[in-house]
């Protein structure tokens, strides 16, 4: 960029205005070197027109031709000067034109002559010497700045790195040393949250002839914690002979299932999973598949995920709807699944309770369901599984690795409050330091 | 241990669990191919899911036994393949407004019947506070009722945004508003807290789950 000094002693505004460019008001459009050729021998009309009619008597070898009244009375005008764009009432006014003195015919003047160059401004940015030595002083801060910001990004991201490799095997450290030892003697659950409670009361009331509908509706990411959360029931339904059906939503979801009753029912030789049991597949169509299975389940799954007809199997033969079964159990991990479930398919079940299995991040978002009466009783995250158990007085799962998730909280939580005052010692005096070159 | 299927899958298994875990270092190759399979292999099944559970079972199979009225829904399928052409494009909006109409309508209904009445009355409800038989007032539930009420109007102000300008002023909210407002903040602060502790727990719990697998599955190797 190119800077011009200004004499601040003057007058600015003399100095920073172009001085060699006319205003575009005295100098006619598309003259000048950039105008093309054709155009500027059209450039003046009227010295052309004079042409013209001096050149007329040069003609005069040529005899006018005889013209018949009709056409003569075609061109009644006498030949005008134009005076304007866009008037077309007097006809083309160039002699020669063979549209000359028709009446209504478009004018053929020089467009170009009605329309303003635009306003040109200088590229150049004219400062003081005053500003060109900011100017300078800024571009070297600037430099400086990043130069150190590069440096600063290379520590960060490695110390990043460093403590997040610390961090992890701190983590997993504590984890693997508790499955190992299994020996950390941390208190199991003594006080039985009210949800489970109910839970366990309405499993416990399941008989062998109504058959319970699982919505297996998780991700397979989340399915360790839920396969931990929902073992104890599971088993509970298994030994009472209670027949189950399950369907999913998600396109995992009923085959992890299916895989869990199997090897849950390994262990009870007299749970046929193959009678007992009726793998509903896929139920596509989301809330919209949620109410159409409320309002017409045989209508909506008409045959099983083996492609045999789902209703006329043992378990299912006497479903006509879904209050027909004595309880929905939904195994999700995410709230607005859950919330679907109880929006959709809740009023259509009647007296039939609806639990919830789900994952401990969305237990708050499904507090307000229990409290209102829509859902009858949940079992959130391990911690509930394990009281769980505890109330049905088995071991699972989520209680032999109890403990395990006890010392991995007590490890975050030391690492969090480590952290945060590490947080709070090293930044101080950076703060502080930024504070003090503002002032 | 014999060869079989399950020791295949397991040593698969535990293999794309440890390529998993290998993000700890960083992003790296073998993460990306753990990411890449578990893509490929996910879509792959959804697609065999879909032919199988969905177009063979509730098209193929219903008009192999006579039943037409399928053809209503095929057809409305059909008309949405011609979004991939520009010139048929405008024939997939008829099953795109039927999609769309459909699914908001029974979504909004859901949220109004199922949540918003719902936890309205809840609320309501919360404040039947008489003992056991009638004799009393249940204080404590009372005051817990009052809360949650507290609560829920304080959270509910901390969200409304609009305010009253006076000439040359700034727009305020009202003072009582904004008493509720900082009061909803700490009820929001909570929450999300609660939230957090949560997916903490479920994290932990995913990592305990996938611990505890590999301990067991090498421990299997090695008797």
């Amino acid at each position: 960029m190119d800077f011009q000094t200004i004499d601040p002693t003057k007058d600015i505004a003399s100095q920073v205005m172009p001085q060699n460019e006319p205003a575009a008001s005295d100098k006619p459009p598309f003259s000048g070197r950039d105008m093309m050729n054709w155009i500027s021998k059209d450039q003046q009309p009227e010295a052309a027109l004079e042409k013209a009619e001096e050149a007329a008597p040069e003609d005069e070898s040529i005899e006018p031709a005889a013209l018949p009244p009709w056409l003569q009375a075609l061109r009644p005008n006498k030949l005008k000067r134009s005076t304007g764009a866009g008037k077309t009432g007097s006809g083309d006014e160039n002699p020669k034109s063979p549209l000359a003195g028709i009446e209504g015919a478009l004018s053929g003047d020089a467009l170009h002559q009605f329309y303003t160059r635009p306003q040109i401004y200088a590229n150049t940015l004219k400062i003081t010497p005053e500003q060109e030595n900011h100017l300078q002083r800024l571009q070297n801060i600037a430099g400086e700045a990043r130069w150190e910001a590069q440096e600063n990004g290379t520590k960060k991201a490695t110390g990043g790195r460093l403590l997040r490799i610390i961090t992890s095997l701190l983590m997993i450290g504590g984890v693997l040393f508790s499955i190992l030892t299994n020996k950390v003697p941390l208190a199991s659950p003594t006080l039985y949250p009210q949800p489970v409670v109910q839970t366990y009361d309405i499993v416990s009331a399941q008989v062998s002839d109504k058959p319970v509908l699982i919505a297996a509706d998780f991700d397979a990411s989340l399915f360790g914690e839920l396969r931990w959360s929902s073992e104890a029931v599971l088993k509970q339904l298994i030994a009472q002979d209670v027949p189950i059906a399950y369907l999913s939503t998600t396109q995992a979801g009923s085959t992890l299932m299916q895989q869990t009753l199997t090897d849950l029912a390994t262990g009870s030789s007299e749970y046929k999973i193959a009678v007992r049991t009726v793998n509903l597949g896929y139920l596509a169509g989301g809330t919209v598949g949620l109410q159409a299975l409320a309002t017409d389940p045989r209508g909506t799954i008409s045959v099983d995920a083996n492609r045999k007809s789902a209703w006329e199997e043992t378990p299912l033969q006497n479903v006509e709807k879904i209050s027909n079964f004595g309880a929905l159990i939904v195994i999700t991990e995410n709230a607005d699944t859950a919330r679907y479930w109880i929006e959709q398919v809740k009023p259509s079940l009647g007296n039939t309770p609806l639990l919830v299995i789900i994952s401990a991040q969305s237990a708050p978002m499904l507090q307000p369901y229990y409290d209102s009466g829509q859902v009858n009783g949940y079992i959130a995250g391990q911690s509930d599984g394990a009281a769980y158990e505890k109330l049905g007085g088995t071991d699972g799962s989520a209680s032999t690795h109890f403990s395990t998730l006890q010392v991995s909280l007590l490890v975050v939580a030391i690492l969090i409050f480590v952290g945060g005052m590490i947080s709070l010692i090293v930044r101080t005096p950076s703060h502080e330091s930024t504070g003090q070159e503002k002032k | 241990m014999n060869l079989d299927a399950n020791l295949i899958w397991t040593i698969v298994s535990l293999v794309l669990t440890l390529c998993i875990f290998s993000y700890l270092l960083g992003d790296n190759i073998l993460f990306r191919i753990a990411c890449a399979i578990l893509i490929g292999v996910a879509s792959g099944y959804l697609f065999v899911l879909i032919i199988y559970q969905v177009i063979i079972s509730k098209i193929v199979v219903p008009l192999a036994q006579g039943s037409f009225i399928v053809l209503v829904p095929l057809l409305l399928s059909g008309l949405l393949l011609t979004k991939f052409s520009p010139k048929l494009a405008h024939l997939g909006n008829i099953s795109l407004a039927y999609l769309v109409g459909a699914g908001a309508a029974i979504a909004i209904g859901g949220a109004l019947l199922g949540t918003l009445f719902t936890q309205v009355r809840g609320a309501v409800n919360a404040f039947t506070v008489t003992e056991a038989g009638g004799s009393g007032i249940n204080v404590p539930i009372l005051l817990e009722s009052a809360f949650f009420l507290l609560g829920t109007i304080a959270t509910l102000a901390y969200f409304n945004f609009s305010a009253r300008s006076k000439d040359g002023q700034p727009a305020k909210r009202t003072p009582l508003v904004n008493l509720f407002a900082t009061i909803g903040q700490f009820f929001i602060a909570v929450t999300l807290g609660a939230v957090f502790a949560g997916v903490l727990t479920s994290t932990i719990t995913a990592l305990i789950e996938r611990s505890d697998y590999i301990i067991r599955t090498i421990s299997g190797f090695f008797g």
